[in-house]
């Protein structure tokens, strides 16, 4: 841990860093200015004993529960399922599994997935309405005669839509 | 020549039973250790540490070697003893059992279960992690998926914790 060490530090601030020293988790540098402390004060020493202690008995007795337990049995015991795990392998989730390994396939099958999705949002689409069928009212414009200062003319096909466009500017209307 | 894990665990991808064997020798006493401080039971820590090992031959293809091997299988151990305690409603048993050491230190150890069963499944774990596989705050915090501060703290708190409850044994 980055913490910045001071020469004089007081017990409150070696007291916070007590774990991180035990633990050789402080900076060097740190670790030497809370060594030092220690060595000096000795409330902040049977602070750091005390950890130490609680250290080696959680460690022990755990330790010394597991050294008791005879571990032969452990391998046999899990084998047969191991090997069970193993022969799925081999079989068609083992083929699966090593195709899933191409490049190849990693990318069909996206690119399988990508249209299928594009399907499946197709059809949840709604139905794009035909256009409106126009009988008989098509005209044709020839000439365009005004006395309007601009006229404009807009068409669009898609829409069967003109629109014809004539200013009264400068008419005083 | 020593295998490394990384070349059993490939050896076991392609098959290879006799290297996932070498895996399990290697590291079963570790995941052990784990689920007994965990659990506070021979049976249930024998239990969840054949799962454990199950669990990871059957994913280890998430295994992708950025943490260590050990670091990856402590976090399926943690887990499994986190859902067995949790789904199946086992509490921590107080007392490991059947030990044959002298009856003052097995007082102490049984106190000393006693005091790491009444710390929460991530305290616990961070506990046992530390003070018994040695692994740092680094290692911790990759087999919890958490903060290192996290770890800072969680350690502290269950440190404390246990000072209080073991006050006259320490």
């Amino acid at each position: 841990m980055a913490i910045a060490a001071r020469a004089g530090m007081t017990c409150r601030e070696v007291e916070k860093l007590l774990d991180l020293f035990l633990d050789g988790e402080l900076e060097a540098r740190t670790m030497r200015t809370v060594a030092l402390h220690v060595t000096r004060c000795e409330p902040c020493e049977a602070l750091l004993q005390g950890l130490e202690r609680l250290q080696d008995v959680v460690g022990d007795t755990i330790g010394d529960a597991v050294a008791e337990v005879d571990f032969a049995r452990f391998w046999p015991s899990i084998a047969a399922e191991v090997d069970g795990v193993q022969r799925s392998w081999r079989g068609l989730g083992g083929r699966v599994r090593a195709l899933a390994r191409t490049p190849l396939v990693i990318a069909a099958a996206m690119a399988a997935a990508l249209v299928v999705s594009a399907i499946a949002l197709w059809r949840e689409m709604p139905a794009i309405p035909p256009p409106p069928t126009v009988v008989n009212n098509q005209v044709r414009i020839d000439t365009l005669t005004s006395d309007a200062p601009a006229v404009a003319l807009l068409s669009e096909s898609a829409t069967n839509t003109t629109v014809i466009w004539i200013s009264e500017e400068g008419r005083g209307r | 020549m020593e295998r490394t894990d990384t070349e059993l665990v490939r050896l076991t991808r392609q098959g290879d039973r006799g290297a996932f064997q070498e895996l399990v020798e290697r590291h079963q006493r570790k995941v052990y250790a784990v689920l007994l401080g965990m659990l506070h039971d021979h049976d249930a820590a024998w239990e969840t540490s054949q799962e454990t090992f199950i669990e990871a031959l059957c994913c280890l293809d998430r295994f992708k070697g950025e943490a260590s091997f050990s670091t990856w299988l402590y976090r399926i151990a943690v887990n499994v003893a986190i859902d067995y305690q949790r789904h199946e409603r086992h509490p921590p048993r107080v007392g490991v059992a059947d030990t044959t050491v002298a009856a003052q230190s097995r007082e102490i150890g049984e106190r000393v279960c006693a005091a790491i069963a009444q710390l929460t499944p991530e305290h616990r774990a961070a506990i046992l992690l530390r003070e018994v596989e040695g692994l740092s705050y680094e290692e911790i915090s990759r087999v919890m998926e958490c903060a290192k501060g996290t770890v800072m703290s969680r350690l502290h708190y269950a440190r404390k914790k246990l000072q209080a409850q073991l006050q006259d044994c320490l």
